[in-house]
């Protein structure tokens, strides 16, 4: 992955991401709705909860339930042994998105943004706000108030 | 005059303080900028006014004169109708340090000081005048050097004078003052001892959550480190280990302690409530008030500040008689009301208590009856302590109540429901005549609640222990205790019949390996009930904290929140309610309880109307059913008490003649010889009786046994029917069920059982669009019955063709969703393309199970309301009020 160049005065022109990826697929949120990313945590199960609520994580006190992004969106393929949290804050509740593998803070123009492709999967579709077209890849832009307030 | 020591007395001088300081800041600012910051002279203008309420309502007039100068000069500032000069601005500062003077003397003595303000009153009334009419001038003209200035300059070293000469005494005094009475002067030294402003600060409780939870984090890494230092031996780490322990500890309960208050803040409002409602009502009341200053957290005080003025309220308006009343009585005159609080049990208890009326049962009674909350029969065996709790029992509250004053449209129910949200209790007292005493038991803090550890599988689980009542523990001999109807599981406590449910299944959990003989029940109890949870192990009681889960995690209602473990991991805190609701709703375990997307796949259950059937046996050992919304009661009569009437058998049931259906007799034909042996055979013999409501009328129907209530499996396949008294068949609990048609029953009988609406006096003509039968005749029989014309249509398509073609003038449309040939959706979008006069026509779509997105589907294709099919009166209700809108 390359860090798009940036020089001082162009700032506003980028937004800074933080990336991740799921399977193959490139993943992103706004970098400022990051609480932290923290190693896999003890997890207590949530009985009769969706498939894709791993369960809960005492994140320091804090109780934080933990979403699973790739059941949730349904992407085949089994956890790799070394997931990741990444913990964002939405209204009063603290979440854990799991990851696979976290990329670095990203710093993408704004021109590059797109709109939500019709053609892609309706499953992962609902929940994003459109897609960056960075040189190499793809990056999917998730949008986190339609991830937290899971619904149709 | 006011007791220096209360509590709305310090809250005064609180905010009245803190308000001045931040007034003379302003003031200066505002001078500063000019007279251009609206928002600040605003604010300024509000503080001042706040003082001089409050100053009124204390009755510290002198202290009320002078805020009302200033206001009056700030007045003219916000209109715009007087710029500040510089003296102005003086003098209103001099006022200020003159407020702040008379709330320090206040502050120590409890009184304002004897010295007249006037003075200073007078100079900013005649200032003001001077440069108003100043103002005026310079409009008009420009005189210049008029008696204003003049009068100002005069006026300025008077008050910096006066200012500093103040300030002067106080420094001096300190110094050379020896403690002498100290009577008049209101610059007497503000003795040593701190005052208000300097020994509190104000803390949003935002901050004091979080730091509690940041204490909940150190008690946490406390409990691990000493952990270590036990397995280690040493010494050093030992002596910090039990350092840090008690430092934390120590902490914590001062953390804990940040967010009580006294309940005084909160009660001593009540006095002046009591007063005021005693003098409207022409009552005598004496408040006594005890225990004030125990402790209370801060949400918790919040949240019991509305139910105790509603108690109040009732005590002195229900409660407390007339001074008259009291003295033919023979008690004294003036009505007595005691509010105590105090600690017991790890609980606050509060008493409200009155020595009035007492609550009137007979009257209590009378009113449940009328209200339908129980039977004249139940009535009259119905004791005294239950009968004065009925006044809690939801929609006991009368409608005369609330235009009242001790209604708000609050009854006692909400009193009470309040109450238990906080976890608290409230219990009930009265002796008739000799007045009322309701007892709040409330928790000490909302945060901490006592629990009982459980374990499921491999999971840990919490109970509050306000649900718990008991814990019973089956050896291997007592497992028999257990016993099943069909596929319930119920268990007899001490004759109580309580249902029993397996944690392990109900939360779909992976259940131990190694099979124990021994079962542990938890009894909890429940708004809707009592029931036991089997659960694997039980491991102890704790004080736990509770953390709120997130939103996603809420929509299941099963569990009340999370709590951390001392070894750090978060266990789930059951909720008795939803569990009992999840469970007693007889699904099978699987996720639907979260209504996500994920699960929105219609199951199987959406493709035909589930309805729940009473099950019973004739003669013929087999299974018959009606459905249960048919079932008004279940009744067991003697055959004694059979009457004849022709070849009608008739019992009295509640004052009227209900007829007997002998269903063996109607049903169960090759038995026909034995049935009518049977009736006069044994006259002591108890007789099952299933009672229906139709068109109004009670109907009893004998059986031979009543077996269980079970949902049907199938649809209901109509073609099975041999006779017309029998609507066709379906499968519950995997038997084949016959399902009997009362309505044809009894239209057989020919009991002078006429239509309720004659032909033409109908309210409203409705078109009804089902193709199941039972719906047909339910919805028909309850349509009727309200005085509406029902036209039938058996499917969409059928419904479609009547209306495109502008048949007949119906009002409203009624329509099922799931059906043949066309289903709701597309008979109401078809509806809406007409170019007839039914374009518009109001339809009510009705099925069994109610989704969001069926609603939302609903909604785009133009249907009015959808509601639940098997509630009766939500569809009478909703097709009321839909005629009488639209007409």
């Amino acid at each position: 992955m390359e860090p798009t160049e940036i020089s001082e005065g162009r700032v506003s022109d980028h937004v800074q991401l933080c990336g991740f990826k799921i399977g193959g697929g490139y993943y992103a949120i706004p970098v400022l709705e990051v609480q932290e990313v923290v190693r896999p945590q003890a997890l207590s199960k949530v009985p009769m909860a969706p498939d894709y609520i791993d369960g809960l994580i005492n994140l320091r006190g804090q109780v934080v339930t933990s979403i699973n992004l790739r059941k949730l969106f349904s992407i085949p393929g089994d956890d790799p042994e070394e997931i990741m949290n990444v913990i964002v804050r939405s209204q009063d509740s603290l979440y854990s998105l799991v990851v696979d593998e976290i990329l670095d803070v990203i710093d993408v123009e704004k021109k590059s943004f797109a709109e939500t492709p019709d053609t892609l999967d309706k499953k992962v579709r609902k929940y994003i706000d459109g897609v960056y077209k960075l040189q190499d890849k793809l990056l999917i832009l998730l949008s986190l108030d339609k991830l937290l307030n899971i619904e149709e | 005059m006011a007791d220096k020591e209360s509590a709305i007395l310090k809250e005064f001088l609180l905010e009245s303080l803190e308000g001045i300081s931040s007034i003379s800041e302003e003031l200066t600012h505002f001078e500063k900028e000019g007279s251009t910051n609206n928002d600040l002279i605003n604010s300024i203008y509000r503080a001042v006014h706040t003082l001089k309420g409050s100053a009124s309502f204390l009755a510290f007039k002198k202290l009320e004169g002078l805020a009302h100068a200033t206001e009056t000069v700030l007045d003219h500032f916000r209109e715009g109708t007087l710029n500040p000069s510089g003296e102005m601005i003086d003098l209103l500062l001099a006022s200020f340090d003159r407020c702040q003077d008379i709330l320090r003397h206040i502050e120590k003595t409890g009184n304002e000081p004897d010295k007249s303000n006037s003075e200073l009153a007078d100079r900013l009334e005649s200032l003001l005048e001077h440069e108003l009419l100043d103002e005026a001038h310079q409009v008009s003209d420009n005189i210049v050097d008029y008696p204003g200035e003049a009068v100002s300059v005069e006026i300025q070293p008077v008050t910096k004078n006066k200012v500093q000469q103040t300030v002067s005494d106080v420094e001096n005094e300190k110094v050379t003052v020896t403690k002498k009475k100290e009577t008049t002067e209101e610059e007497a030294p503000i003795s040593m001892q701190k005052s208000v402003t300097d020994s509190t600060v104000r803390v949003n409780v935002n901050l004091l959550d979080k730091i509690l939870n940041v204490v909940g984090e150190l008690v946490l890494n406390r409990n691990q480190i000493l952990q270590l230092s036990k397995e280690t031996e040493e010494p050093v780490l030992n002596r910090l280990s039990h350092q840090l322990n008690v430092i934390t500890t120590e902490l914590q309960t001062d953390i804990m302690t940040t967010r009580m208050q006294p309940v005084s803040a909160v009660f001593s409002k009540f006095e002046r409530i009591v007063r005021d409602l005693a003098r409207s009502q022409g009552k005598k009341v004496r408040l006594e008030m005890q225990g004030q200053e125990t402790e209370l957290d801060k949400t918790l005080l919040e949240y019991i500040k509305d139910p105790m003025t509603h108690l109040i309220r009732n005590a002195i308006d229900h409660g407390l008689e007339n001074p008259e009343n009291r003295i033919s009585r023979g008690k004294s005159e003036i009505g007595n009301l005691s509010i105590k609080t105090y600690h017991a049990g790890g609980q606050v208890i509060i008493e409200i208590r009155d020595d009035g009326n007492g609550v009137n049962v007979a009257r209590v009674l009378d009113i449940a009856i009328s209200k339908g909350i129980m039977t004249a029969e139940e009535a009259q065996t119905c004791p005294t302590q239950k009968a004065i709790n009925l006044i809690f029992h939801p929609g006991f509250s009368t409608a005369e109540k609330v235009t009242n004053i001790s209604g708000r449209g609050v009854g006692m129910d909400v009193v009470r429901s309040n109450i238990e949200k906080i976890g608290g209790q409230c219990e009930i007292q009265s002796v008739e005549g000799n007045g009322t005493t309701f007892k709040l038991k409330i928790p000490l803090t909302l945060a901490i609640i006592p629990a009982l550890i459980v374990k499921g599988g491999d999971e840990t689980f919490a109970i509050p222990q306000k649900n718990l009542i008991e814990l019973v523990l089956l050896e291997e001999d007592g497992l028999s205790e257990i016993e099943k109807i069909h596929e319930s599981e119920f268990f007899r406590l001490r004759g109580d019949l309580i249902p029993i449910f397996r944690i392990n299944e109900s939360l779909n959990l992976q259940p131990k390996t190694e099979t124990d003989y021994r079962l542990n029940i938890v009894v909890l109890q429940s708004e809707l009930g009592m029931y036991g949870l089997i659960v694997d192990e039980i491991l102890d009681t704790q004080e736990i904290v509770v953390k709120p889960l997130s939103h996603i995690l809420k929509t299941g209602n099963v569990y009340a929140g999370a709590t951390i473990m001392g070894d750090g991991t978060v266990a789930l805190i059951l909720d008795a309610l939803g569990l009992f609701n999840k469970v007693d709703s007889g699904e099978p375990p699987d996720n639907s309880m979260f209504d996500n997307d994920f699960n929105s796949s219609s199951s199987d259950q959406n493709k035909y109307d589930v309805e729940e059937m009473l099950l019973f046996k004739l003669e013929d050992q087999r299974e018959y059913g009606i459905p249960l919304c048919m079932v008004s009661r279940l009744e067991e009569f003697c055959q004694k008490d059979i009457e004849m009437s022709g070849t009608q058998s008739l019992i009295r049931y509640r004052d009227t003649a209900m007829p007997l259906i002998l269903l063996n007799k109607e049903i169960t034909y090759d038995s026909k010889n034995k049935n009518t042996e049977n009736i006069n055979d044994e006259d002591k013999k108890e007789c099952p009786c299933i009672v229906s409501t139709i068109q109004g009328r009670n109907y009893g129907f004998i059986v031979d046994q009543i077996m269980d209530i079970g949902k049907s499996e199938s649809a209901i396949d109509y073609s099975n029917s041999s006779s017309e008294k029998l609507m066709g068949t379906t499968y519950v609990h995997d038997n084949i069920i016959t399902i009997i048609d009362i309505h044809k029953i009894i239209e057989g009988l020919n009991l002078g059982h006429e239509k309720l609406i004659a032909e033409d006096t109908y309210k409203a003509k409705i078109l009804l669009v089902e193709d199941s039968i039972l719906y047909q005749r339910l919805m028909q029989d309850a349509l009727e019955t309200s005085g509406y014309k029902v036209t039938l249509a058996v499917n969409g398509k059928v419904g479609y063709d009547i209306l495109k073609n502008g048949e007949g003038d119906f009002d409203l449309v009624i329509t099922d969703i799931e059906m043949p040939e066309m289903n709701g959706f597309d008979l109401v979008k078809n509806i809406r393309k007409f170019d007839n006069k039914y374009k518009k026509i109001p339809v009510i779509a009705v099925t069994t199970r109610v989704s969001e997105s069926d609603i939302k589907k609903g909604k785009e294709v133009g249907i009015n309301r959808q509601l639940k099919k098997l509630d009766k009166d939500q569809v009478i209700g909703a097709v009321n009020d839909m005629l009488t809108t639209t007409v």
